[in-house]
């Protein structure tokens, strides 16, 4: 079928050569202390001398140095078993076959020279129309067994340890799944011993080394190998699709060929080729599909959670939602996330979920160490199996440490988390419980959901840092408030003491006066009435402390958090305080609600005292300035309190009947600072701005103001119930 | 003892004095004290029933506290002002005032002032001051 002269076939070989020679010199390089890479270029280097020697000899015509270069290209083919047998021994790390190695290495050696200095290997040439080939000499068959015998005894190595050997890391066993596809398709390369034994066939071996060598040089270059399943089917129906699409046009073309109508095969062609590519990819999907569809599924789940947790703003309770995605729909048997701690220098464990049974996690991993150096600086997933190949075949002293650091946290796979080029969080994962690796596509996954944890993150700490804000708004506020104060405290306080003055001062008297007289009568009287006067000191102390301590209670810094409040309870504590405001008497206190039915609120009662302090003082107000501006005569300031439940919901009302807002004015009062009152000793500008905070951003209530100028302003609360 | 004197040499007519303050403690030890002195003591806890005594029973000298619930010790002078009441002897007895009502207590004729606190001793020498002019 095919025509080659001798002249013309020698390029291709002599191309592969070079190719080959030049994949030696890339595989060196990639790694130059690597066992593996080094006898595996050995193998590269003997399939080049073979390959050139062959290509050299197809080339020339003169009968003596035709055969020197065959001979030449043998020992290539001699040592080609023989390091390939080392390589494999390198790859499986096995140390005690060395000795065997260098025997034969020794025997590769007795081989070559009785190549090159008798005629029991190689004797002379055969001729075929095609060009000359070695002939087999007497001893061929026997080095015909060495050569296949070591390539098995390779073979059955690498098969034994895949399923026995436990000790292989992951990698290395898809590595070695490689090798042996490789070695397979290299069978076919045996082909070329049959010429050398008068069998006229075209010596096409070196189509299947080259696939061979390039497989195993593929497979030792990429530490994250494609799943190999994956690789052959691609392969297949790459060579299926594409031999339909060029065959089928050119059978057509060989049957028409008589008819010298070239232009339907070559039509066939051109329509074969454009939806060659479709066709490819429409089956590949179906083919990947149906073999990763375990994978799709919790890939799927993954991006939706991603997508979830942007919502949540409460940092510890993402932490949680985090890991116990990981453990539970993606079916990994722990995760941990660790947080920055800028403040300590250090990444503190935030969340950790074991899925069977309890886990003791590591607490907390320092700014300094080298798993965190090394991902601040280059912002990859770390998977803990390339770091231990890696670390083992490179020697790295630092990797080693990393992947030590990684195996003590009893993480597969660490995934980073990023905001501005700053790391923030990492997110460890364990191994999956099915045993299987992480893929590409897996690692894809990870890093969406990497990115969505960094805005999730930022964004609840961000609300975080919102929440301290307003606490320090809140206390700076109740301060402001109590500058409003400070008359009526210092003049209740002032009293106190006054009141002490004078009753000493009479006591004084008293005693002073009885010395005139001092009969048991008088005395008697005396005793009485320094009796009376000591009770009506410490009555005055005990009023003195009440208001100091109620006082005291006020400007306290509230506790955080929710409780139980007594609605009722909120309203007489604010009294309490206004009193040294205002003259609560000047108006009339309506409750409007049976105080034993009121629902409870879920609520922070320093915070709602606040609240009702505000409201209420801003209705007197309104009240007081009606009462002085329109001086109606039957009028009389009342401020109504109305508590119920309304929509799962505790609604709290205060209405009153002074001034009214103006409806452009309405909305400004929400504003810091803006006050309608006269000064600085009423007013702060502060409160209801600080109501709408403390009700809407912490209790996440709403405020609502309905007001009519000169009748009245209505405050309605809606606050979270109390659920018992 | 000086008030004593005091009291004898007017006669048998008391001097009359009117204690206003809305604090029960300081109108009962006040009134005990100044009642062994001889001296007649009325009491008052808020501006209205100052006004009544003060119309009624027409007292020597007032002490006026500042600060009271509903009506103030101002609004009593203004009141005393506007009946034409000059004659009505007052001390401003005051916590911690601003200007305003000092000034405006000035023009409406008080006649001295006293800041809380202060002891019985103090009282007794101003009272006796006046009482005697």
């Amino acid at each position: 079928m095919f025509n080659f002269h001798s002249c013309n076939f020698f390029i291709l070989p002599l191309l592969v050569s070079i190719l080959l020679l030049v994949l030696g010199i890339f595989v060196i390089l990639k790694n130059p202390k690597s066992h593996v890479n080094l006898s595996f270029s050995f193998i590269i280097l003997c399939a080049a001398v073979w390959l050139f020697s062959y290509a050299r000899a197809y080339q020339l015509l003169d009968s003596s140095k035709v055969l020197w270069w065959f001979k030449l290209g043998y020992l290539g083919i001699i040592f080609m078993p023989i390091t390939y047998y080392h390589f494999v021994n390198a790859m499986l790390e096995i140390q005690k076959a060395r000795w065997v190695i260098a025997l034969n290495y020794l025997g590769g050696l007795v081989f070559g020279v009785l190549v090159f200095k008798t005629k029991i290997l190689i004797n002379g040439l055969n001729y075929y129309s095609w060009g000359s080939y070695p002939k087999a000499g007497i001893i061929h068959p026997y080095f015909l067994t060495f050569f296949l015998g070591i390539a098995n005894i390779a073979f059955f190595r690498i098969f034994y340890n895949l399923l026995f050997n436990k000790q292989i890391t992951q990698i290395r066993r898809e590595q070695l799944k490689y090798v042996l596809l490789a070695f397979l398709i290299f069978t076919f390369a045996c082909i070329d011993f049959l010429p050398n034994y008068g069998i006229g066939i075209y010596p096409l071996g070196f189509i299947p080394t080259t696939l061979f060598l390039v497989i195993i040089c593929y497979s030792i270059v990429r530490l994250n190998l494609l799943d190999i399943k994956i690789a052959v089917t691609r392969l297949s129906i790459f060579v299926t699709v594409y031999s339909l699409i060029l065959g089928i046009p050119i059978w057509v073309g060989f049957r028409l060929l008589g008819q010298g109508l070239w232009l339907i095969p070559i039509t066939l062609m051109c329509i074969f080729a454009t939806f060659g590519p479709f066709i490819y990819l429409f089956i590949q999907k179906q083919a990947e599909d149906r073999l990763l569809k375990e994978q799709h599924r919790y890939q799927a789940t993954l991006r939706q959670a991603s997508a979830g947790m942007v919502k949540i703003k409460d940092l510890n309770k993402l932490l949680k939602m985090i890991v116990y995605v990981l453990t539970h729909a993606i079916q990994i048997e722990h995760a941990m996330v660790y947080i920055h701690e800028k403040a300590k220098n250090r990444y503190i464990l935030g969340s950790a979920k074991k899925k069977f049974g309890q886990g003791q996690f590591v607490e907390n991993l320092s700014e300094d160490s080298p798993l965190v150096r090394l991902l601040s600086n280059n912002k990859n997933q770390i998977i803990y199996e390339e770091i231990k190949q890696k670390s083992q075949d490179y020697k790295d002293e630092n990797l080693i440490q990393i992947a030590q650091i990684i195996y003590s946290m009893g993480g597969e796979l660490v995934v980073p988390v990023y905001i501005d080029q700053e790391l923030i969080a990492m997110i460890f994962m364990g191994k999956k419980e099915s045993g299987k690796p992480y893929s590409e596509d897996d690692l894809a996954v990870f890093g969406i959901l990497a990115n969505q944890t960094a805005l999730a993150i930022e964004n609840a700490k961000f609300y975080e840092d919102m929440k301290l804000t307003n606490e320090q708004l809140f206390q700076a506020e109740k301060m402001a408030t109590i500058g409003t104060m400070a008359d009526g405290l210092s003049h209740q306080i002032n009293n106190r003491f006054h009141v002490l003055g004078f009753i000493a001062g009479d006591a004084l008297d008293t005693i002073q006066l009885s010395q005139k007289d001092p009969t048991p009568e008088k005395l008697k009287e005396v005793v009485a009435e320094l009796d009376r006067a000591f009770v009506r000191v410490q009555e005055n102390v005990v009023q003195g402390g009440e208001i100091v301590q109620g006082l005291l209670k006020y400007t306290r810094k509230s506790e955080a958090g929710f409780t139980s409040v007594d609605v009722d309870a909120v309203l007489k504590a604010a009294l309490e305080m206004l009193q040294f405001k205002i003259k609560i008497d000047e108006m009339k206190i309506i409750r409007g609600y049976d105080v034993s039915v009121i629902p409870k609120v879920k609520g922070n009662f320093t915070q709602l005292q606040e609240v009702f302090f505000n409201l209420i003082d801003n209705g007197y107000d309104a009240m007081m300035q009606r009462k002085n501006e329109l001086k109606e005569t039957s009028y009389v300031p009342a401020l109504t309190v109305k508590v119920f439940e309304e929509d799962g919901w505790v609604k709290i009302i205060f209405e009153d009947n002074g001034m009214g807002v103006k409806e452009e004015d309405i909305r400004k009062l929400f504003t810091p600072f803006f006050t309608t009152k006269l000064s600085s000793k009423k007013g702060t500008g502060l409160g209801l701005y600080v109501i709408k905070k403390i009700v809407e951003d912490n209790h996440r209530g709403q405020v609502e103001m309905v007001s009519k100028h000169m009748h009245g302003t209505q405050i309605k609360l809606s606050l979270p119930i109390a659920i018992s | 003892m000086l008030l004593n004197e005091v009291a004898e040499s007017v006669g048998v007519c008391m001097p009359k004095l009117l204690i206003v303050d809305d604090e029960s403690d300081i109108r009962e030890f006040a009134r005990k004290f100044f009642l062994k002195r001889k001296i007649d003591v009325f009491v008052a806890s808020g501006g209205r029933q100052a006004l009544e005594i003060i119309s009624s029973e027409k007292p020597d000298l007032i002490l006026l506290d500042v600060r009271m619930e509903e009506m103030n010790g101002i609004e009593v002078l203004r009141e005393l002002h506007k009946n034409g009441n000059a004659c009505a002897k007052v001390i401003m007895v005051s916590g911690v005032e601003d200007e305003e009502t000092i000034k405006e207590a000035n023009a409406l004729g008080v006649i001295g002032y006293i800041h809380k606190p202060f002891i019985l001793e103090e009282l007794e020498k101003l009272v006796f001051n006046q009482l005697n002019r």
